[in-house]
């Protein structure tokens, strides 16, 4: 019987496709996450009232905040539980090798990325509607009515963030898959990371170098460029991982 | 062109050599049957030929190739046993129809028959199968998929009689129409023997013997009758399995070369000759304790 030939990009789109149909799920997961998240938007994200005798003023800021932060968690998890040893040996049961599996788990989270961006910003628009027909608050229009290149830039930046924080959890979920001595090492950062580590170094200014960017194109760099890396890191360190 | 070559593959894990100093070939369009008692290395073998693990040292090309992470052998090689997993949202159907992107030899059709013929329900899920329905779906992934080298590890798992019949049949016909190199492990030789050509019999993670089968019939002779004159003929030669037959006659397996050279004299003193089937010759080869189960029984009744 003579040998079939694939390539890399062959079997990284055939591995892909059938990861999007598998993981459909995960989306569903996603749009429930967004819902609870925009029921906790419900009472306003930040609120302040002052009042005299007469006159009490409350006022309530709107905002698809915590839907955007909701579907990062989302992300990060996701990415994380694809790295786990059933869904290699998932890749590894049709025509795959260590590679093939990583890159097309990276377009899964990619594509993860473009639907959660999209869907959190619109969100926003569904609060607007909900608070709308809420009625007994006197709306102020200047929000209200959004501008396209604002939605737009939006969109981008949650989208980057999501991409970021999809790479960060991936590159977390082979650590752990490393050796479980990992798992205890990333919570006890997560948690207690401050006190060993003076605020004015590493993690406040990995934040600041993220979150204080008000270009666009730059901050698209600096995704880039970490997603990369930490992509590239998550691959080396998979890619002798035995399977089955 | 060999399919398979290994030299001095060995695989440890700890201190415990799974396969050691293993080297053998396997060309195309062979049926190649690995047996060897429970923790022999059958396993981890296949496991190196499918390029999931790394060999500790030594080297192994499959189609000329390191299989880890090898996409040319892995389009090529299929590997199938009861942990072959997928994604437990998809039904029996969503998988089927997945499979020929990644395979280009899959063919559908005997794909969809062989589903039918077993009654499997298309609706279901993997993980909700039985052990013996689970291994019935996957050995129909196996021939569908029409992997120039299909590797089947204890495929039979839970599989009720019936079904393993078919299984050997529908193997064998399948092979017929479209030549394939294939392996197919399993403890014991015994339904498999008619379709296998070659054996590789492991004990301890070390080749015992490869072989056509039917070399692997010819291979030994068993000789019975007196034990005097049987210990008598026998001196001095590799005995693969004695018994003792009552008080005075006993049974001995032995090399049919050696034997070729005895016949006469056995034949003078009263010494039967009788063939060995290969499945008995299989397990005699790889027990560590020539004296068999009875053995340690004889033994603890003496004191």
């Amino acid at each position: 019987m003579s040998l079939t030939e694939t390539s890399l990009f062959e079997a990284v789109r055939n591995q892909y496709l059938y990861k999007l149909k598998s993981r459909l799920g995960l989306f569903v997961a996603m749009a429930g996450t967004q819902v609870l998240a925009l029921l906790f938007s419900m009472g306003g994200v930040a609120s302040y009232g002052r009042g005299s005798q007469y006159l009490h003023i409350s006022v309530k800021y709107y905002s698809s905040d915590i839907v955007i932060w909701f579907t990062i968690l989302w992300i990060f998890f996701i990415a994380a539980q694809i790295t786990a040893r059933d869904e290699q040996n998932i890749d590894f049961t049709f025509v795959s090798n260590r590679l093939s599996g990583n890159l097309s788990n990276a377009a899964f989270l990619v594509t993860a990325a473009l639907i959660g961006g999209i869907t959190a910003i619109l969100s926003g628009f569904l609060l607007r509607v909900i608070i709308y027909f809420k009625g007994g608050i006197y709306l102020s229009s200047q929000n209200f009515i959004a501008a396209p290149d604002v939605v737009f830039t939006g969109m981008a930046v949650t989208i980057l963030y999501l991409l970021l924080f999809g790479a960060l959890g991936y590159f977390c979920g082979v650590l752990a898959r490393l050796s479980p001595v990992f798992i205890v090492l990333l919570i006890g950062l997560f948690f207690f990371g401050g006190w060993f580590v003076p605020r004015s170094i590493l993690p406040a200014q990995v934040i600041v170098f993220f979150r204080v960017e008000s270009s666009l194109a730059l901050l698209t760099l600096k995704v880039m460029i970490t997603m990369v890396l930490l992509y590239a890191c998550s691959f080396i360190l998979s890619n002798r991982l035995e399977v089955r | 062109m060999d399919v398979i070559s290994c030299q001095g593959l060995t695989k440890n894990f700890g201190r415990i050599k799974a396969v050691s100093d293993l080297s053998f070939t396997i060309g195309q369009n062979v049926i190649t049957g690995l047996i060897g008692p429970n923790g022999a290395g059958k396993t981890t073998l296949l496991k190196i030929i499918a390029g999931f693990t790394r060999p500790s040292s030594g080297k192994v090309t499959v189609f000329s190739e390191n299989p880890f992470n090898s996409l040319k052998v892995s389009a090529n090689m299929i590997f199938v046993d009861e942990h072959m997993k997928f994604p437990s949202s998809l039904s029996l159907a969503q998988i089927m129809s997945a499979a020929p992107a990644f395979y280009k030899n899959w063919d559908m059709g005997l794909a969809k028959e062989l589903f039918a013929y077993f009654s499997l329900n298309p609706g279901q899920r993997h993980h909700h199968l039985s052990k013996g329905t689970k291994s019935t779906f996957n050995m129909i992934i196996g021939l569908a998929s029409r992997c120039p080298l299909t590797i089947f590890d204890e495929p039979t798992a839970g599989m009720d009689a019936g079904v393993r019949k078919d299984f050997y049949r529908a193997l064998l016909r399948d092979y017929l129409q479209k030549p394939r190199s294939m392996i197919f492990s399993s403890h014991l030789l015994n339904e498999a023997e008619d379709i296998l050509e070659d054996i590789l019999l492991l004990q301890a993670g070390q080749k015992r013997l490869h072989l056509p089968v039917t070399d692997l019939k010819e291979f030994a002779v068993a000789l019975r009758g007196k034990k005097e004159v049987i210990s008598e003929l026998t001196a001095g030669q590799e005995i693969y399995h004695q018994k003792n037959i009552g008080k005075e006659h006993s049974y001995a397996v032995i090399r049919r070369d050696a034997a070729d050279g005895l016949l006469k004299k056995s034949a003078a003193a009263g010494i039967e000759i009788l063939p060995v089937a290969a499945e008995d010759l299989c397990v005699y080869l790889t027990t560590r304790n020539r004296g068999g189960i009875d053995h340690v029984f004889d033994r603890n009744q003496s004191f």
